[in-house]
């Protein structure tokens, strides 16, 4: 299909913009992302060549038996191990980088840290592909590393003090997706104070001196108060966090000098020989001191995501590169002129290739439900300033254009859409969404900043530095508002809620009791007793899912804490207390939504076929779900077909799709986390839909036992949306994008050929108004045709670069499961 | 739940991390009727190290002893491991893989991430 | 006994010359890079199968 001969233009108009991107980027760019090694797994496995890393692992256990005895506090004990780790592992520097860094040891392995999780360490031993050759000794090394981890890990220390029957339930994963832990999910940053340039590490570490030397000082004046006990701990967290980031400041330094003795006595190539003396300077430079220049920025956020990897594993990347970037794009390029556009845009592809580059070793649930990704790294672009202005910058087009020459998977963009934004920035993001790469989602943002307000009270000038917590959520990026760690657990397979429903809260797939014992179907008489069942079993479920999480974080300061994170957190440099502690954290919690729509359609066609038309019982229902409509094809055929389904503007079934979600919201008031804040829903599913394709049951909407479920948020069933997108959009308005919930997922496809050329923006940008004007929070696109999509898994070696929006993120076709391709072959393109 | 037979299920289950490792060695014995791969077994969502619990069997079920004891009647699963020999179970019953490589995910029961089944 | 201090691949550190980084070119089948690990000079390197007499 491809022939080497064709011109950029040539390939552009047949789509194949994968191979135009190619010819179109430079030869280091080239380089660069040619050198990529797919992390995410595909199915459950990673890919053939990658492999984990097993240097890390040993060095941390290494350091944790020499400190067994050390009369050290944990905090500092797990200071200690992490700077032994960037002290000590092996650091590589790629040819023709300009940026530096990574999580494991060499290019092609994903970083494992035994410390979180035993259950991990045994899916690491248990691996069939990624363990390192040869086998027998990896397997002797993982297996000394994990007996030491038995009992001493994260997971295992924390378990005991949670609630064993809550725990068995959610460790069934039949309704939860996660564990609860300070150090496995998703981590916010305080960049406003660690990113706007004002500090480095070493102003930090001057500030941490200080607290200490006043507390030492207080301690031990002639008193004794609470104060005084308090200061005991805090003094412990202060030098833990000073051990974090003094070491990062030496690792840093460890790519200068390795840069230098390359350039010095390797490097033939003179240009080379400059940079390579650039990356020494720059990494002197950062993070000791505040950036500079736009690869000293870019190199600064850089370290910060890769050693806030190193203490936890990270499955986002809560970040506003443009927000952040951008001034130092302002100053090299429009104001000083160091750096030309184009250089810029180099050097933003090579931010996204590092960043894509970086995976570590996550449980088989995780590798499941982010199919061909390693985490949803979801950037977040555009918005308004504090001040309400626009905030879109030179660096928001130099990152939308690299991404389009680049084309990774994964970091993707969210932009944050308002009425400010101009014609030239809205056309970048039509042109990386119509070139087939699924990206950038678009958000609302007056109305997610008026839903930040609404739900967790923060101010309007916190609420309008938000960014993506992960593929969704809005989380402030200030002192109080960000959230340092939201654990995916809360998460729940909303299928289930209607399921249990009809087996009284047994599941019959894991054989427990997870739900609610309400009463037998067959005894509901009306709709109204159906929907009191449902409400008991949603709430049933999201209080499981959310107490396990509660507790985790209030002993996380203690039992599991972060002392890196805290270093470059405002709050817990001030007060002393580690970045997880409630006390000192505003709130941003949420309950994913997973499998929500199936609620919605699954009782409107109860009430309409049991109940309005009196024409099955519920007995009868339950007996065919039973039998997963085993030798009742017609009846549920009729259950498919004949009952009204969400997504085509019809009350019917909208206003029970409402009322649960106001159910749910008013429900959210009242479950509060650590901070006292609320847990409001955010319907999404990442690939939670094929994950859980053979976890849910048969439902009413139709569905068999092992159908991939909805793709997810508010996206209406694939192929059951008829009446095309202006229904879509008219049923998906009717929700309060403000108060109903947290966030709404909206997946919608559209033809590439229709969309062409400046008529095709003109379309788009008329869509794009509609869904304004309608209230909605999000959506996003896939672009590419099903010709493409079939020839792809026909002849997955020829279309490795075709990328898709899975669900909150993209991914590589070919990486996917078949399931899930098929999956987003069936979501209807909407002709606009 | 009685407190006897959470905690049965908590150790099982391995809902408090590991208790006990396995040797090496023993990780690479795969007998010839693993319950892993019976259809009735269900793998737990949490961990590829292969605990799950029987479909068919309930709580109380001992397919270890002889002769086996066969509780078919109650709430809870019997808590096994992929690895767990089945020979002696009158219920056992080999599923057949759709899946011949590992990579597809869709279906639990088909998932082959422990790497003793990789040939099977 | 070889030590890492003798092979060409030693590059010590100028502040603490008994410490220093075992640098080392590497390639994989999607790129070339440089690799440094902290070793000590006194360091044995005997089954070193990369040691390179300076």
């Amino acid at each position: 299909m491809y022939e080497a001969a064709k011109t950029i233009e040539e390939l552009e108009e047949k789509q194949q913009w994968w191979w135009a991107a190619e010819k179109k980027r430079s030869k280091r760019l080239d380089y660069l992302r040619k050198a990529i090694w797919k992390k995410g797994a595909v199915g459950g496995l990673y890919n053939p060549g990658v492999k984990v890393e097993l240097e890390r692992p040993q060095l941390q256990t290494q350091k944790a038996r020499e400190l067994e005895m050390s009369p050290d506090p944990w905090v500092m004990k797990f200071a200690h191990m992490f700077a032994h780790v960037l002290d000590n592992k092996t650091i590589f520097i790629t040819d023709h980088s300009q940026l530096v860094g990574y999580n494991a040891d060499l290019p092609n392995t994903i970083g494992w840290d035994p410390s979180i999780a035993s259950i991990l360490n045994e899916e690491v031993f248990n691996d069939p592909s990624s363990l390192p050759e040869p086998i027998e000794e990896s397997q002797k090394i993982i297996a000394d590393i994990k007996n030491y981890w038995a009992g001493k890990s994260d997971l295992d220390k924390i378990m005991p003090y949670l609630d064993l029957d809550d725990m068995m339930k959610v460790l069934s994963g039949a309704v939860g997706w996660g564990v609860p832990l300070a150090r496995g999910g998703y981590s916010g940053k305080d960049y406003e104070y660690i990113m706007t340039g004002k500090r480095g590490f070493e102003e930090v570490i001057a500030e941490l001196d200080k607290n200490i030397d006043e507390a030492d000082a207080k301690v031990h004046e002639p008193a004794a108060s609470q104060e005084i006990m308090e200061l005991y701990d805090k003094m412990n967290n202060w030098e833990a966090m000073q051990i974090c980031l003094e070491a990062c400041i030496r690792h840093a330094k460890r790519y200068a000098r390795l840069a230098r003795i390359i350039a010095e006595n390797f490097e033939t190539d003179e240009k080379r020989k400059q940079e390579l003396l650039q990356i020494a300077e720059v990494c002197e430079r950062v993070p000791a001191q505040p950036p500079r220049t736009l690869q000293e920025s870019l190199q600064y956020d850089l370290f910060i995501q890769l050693f806030s990897r190193t203490e936890a594993i990270e499955g986002a990347w809560p970040a506003r590169p443009d927000y952040y970037h951008g001034p130092y794009y302002q100053k090299d390029v429009v104001e000083d002129k160091r750096l030309t556009h184009e250089e810029a845009v180099e050097l933003a592809g090579e931010f996204l290739i590092r960043a894509a580059e970086v995976e570590q070793y996550k449980p088989k649930f995780a590798r499941e439900g982010l199919q061909g990704i390693s985490g949803t790294w979801v950037w977040t672009l555009g918005g308004v300033n504090k001040d309400g202005s626009d905030a879109c910058n030179g660096m928001t087009i130099a990152l939308l254009q690299a991404a389009r020459l680049v084309r990774v998977a994964n970091p993707t963009f969210a932009f944050r859409w308002h009425p400010k934004v101009s014609d030239e920035v809205m056309k970048e993001c039509f042109e990386c969404i119509r070139q087939g790469l699924g990206y950038p989602s678009m958000r609302n943002d007056p109305i997610l900043i008026a839903n930040a307000m609404n739900w967790h009270g923060h101010p309007i000038d916190e609420a309008r530095t938000w960014v993506h917590q992960a593929c969704m959520s809005p989380a402030p990026t200030t002192k109080h508002g960000f959230q340092p760690m939201r654990m995916a657990n809360a998460t729940v397979n909303c299928a289930k809620i209607i399921e249990y429903v009809f087996s009284s809260g047994f599941d019959n797939v894991f054989n427990i009791q997870i739900g609610a014992e309400t009463p037998p179907v067959e005894d509901l008489t009306d709709f109204e007793k159906v929907y009191e069942a449902w409400e008991t079993q949603m709430k049933t479920l999201f209080s499981l899912l959310v107490r396990p999480v509660n507790r985790a974080r209030s002993l996380a300061p203690t039992m599991t804490p972060r002392p890196f994170l805290s270093g470059i957190s405002e709050r817990s440099v001030e007060s002393g207390k580690d970045v997880c502690d409630p006390s000192v954290s505003r709130g941003n919690s949420w309950i994913t939504a997973f499998t929500w729509v199936e609620n919605a359609d699954s009782l409107a066609a109860v009430k309409k076929l049991v109940f309005d038309e009196k024409k099955y019982t519920l007995a009868e229902l339950k007996e065919a779900m039973d039998a997963n409509w085993e030798g009742k094809e017609d009846m549920r055929l009729d259950f498919v077909k004949n009952t009204p389904k969400w997504g085509n503007d019809d009350d019917y079934v909208d206003d029970i799709m409402l009322r649960c979600l106001r159910s749910a919201a008013k429900f959210s008031r009242e479950i509060k986390d650590p901070m006292g804040n609320n847990w409001p829903i955010l319907p999404e599913n990442v690939s939670g839909n094929i994950h859980y394709a053979n976890v849910v049951g048969a439902l009413p909407n139709g569905r068999r036992l092992g159908d991939a479920l909805y793709d997810g948020g508010i996206s209406p069933g694939p192929g059951l949306d008829k009446k095309g997108p202006t229904a879509v959009l008219k049923s998906c308005g009717k929700i309060d994008h403000i108060s109903d919930g947290r966030a709404f997922l909206l997946n919608q496809r559209l033809s590439p050929t229709q969309l062409a050329g400046e008529k095709g923006f003109q379309m788009w940008k008329a869509y794009m108004r509609a869904w304004a004007d309608l209230g909605i929070d999000h959506v996003q696109f896939n672009m590419v045709d099903d010709t493409t999509l079939r020839a792809a898994q026909k002849d997955p070696e020829d279309y490795q670069e075709v990328i898709v929006r899975v669900a909150g993120y993209s991914a590589h076709f070919v990486d996917i499961s078949r399931k899930t391709q098929d999956n987003i072959i069936q979501r209807t393109i909407q002709g606009l | 739940m009685a407190r006897k037979s959470r905690q049965e299920f908590a150790n099982a289950s391995g809902v408090f991390g590991v208790q006990q490792t396995q040797p090496v060695e023993q990780g690479k014995e795969v007998p010839d009727k693993p319950c892993g791969m019976c259809v009735h077994f269900s793998e737990s969502a949490f961990s590829s190290d292969g605990r799950g619990a029987c479909k068919k069997l309930k709580e109380g079920s001992n397919i270890k002893v002889d002769p086996p004891v066969y509780v078919l009647e109650g709430k809870n699963g019997y808590m096994i491991r992929a690895l767990t020999d089945a020979a002696g179970c009158k219920y056992y019953e080999k599923m057949k893989f759709v899946d011949k490589d590992g990579y597809e995910c869709s279906d639990p029961q088909f998932r082959r991430t422990l790497r003793q089944f990789q040939d099977k | 006994m070889a030590v890492c201090n003798e092979c060409k691949r030693f590059f010590a550190q100028d502040e603490q010359p008994e410490k220093g980084d075992c640098v080392r070119r590497g390639e994989d089948p999607r790129q070339a890079f440089y690799t440094a690990r902290p070793v000590t000079a006194e360091q044995d390197a005997s089954s070193c199968p990369d040691f390179q007499k300076k």
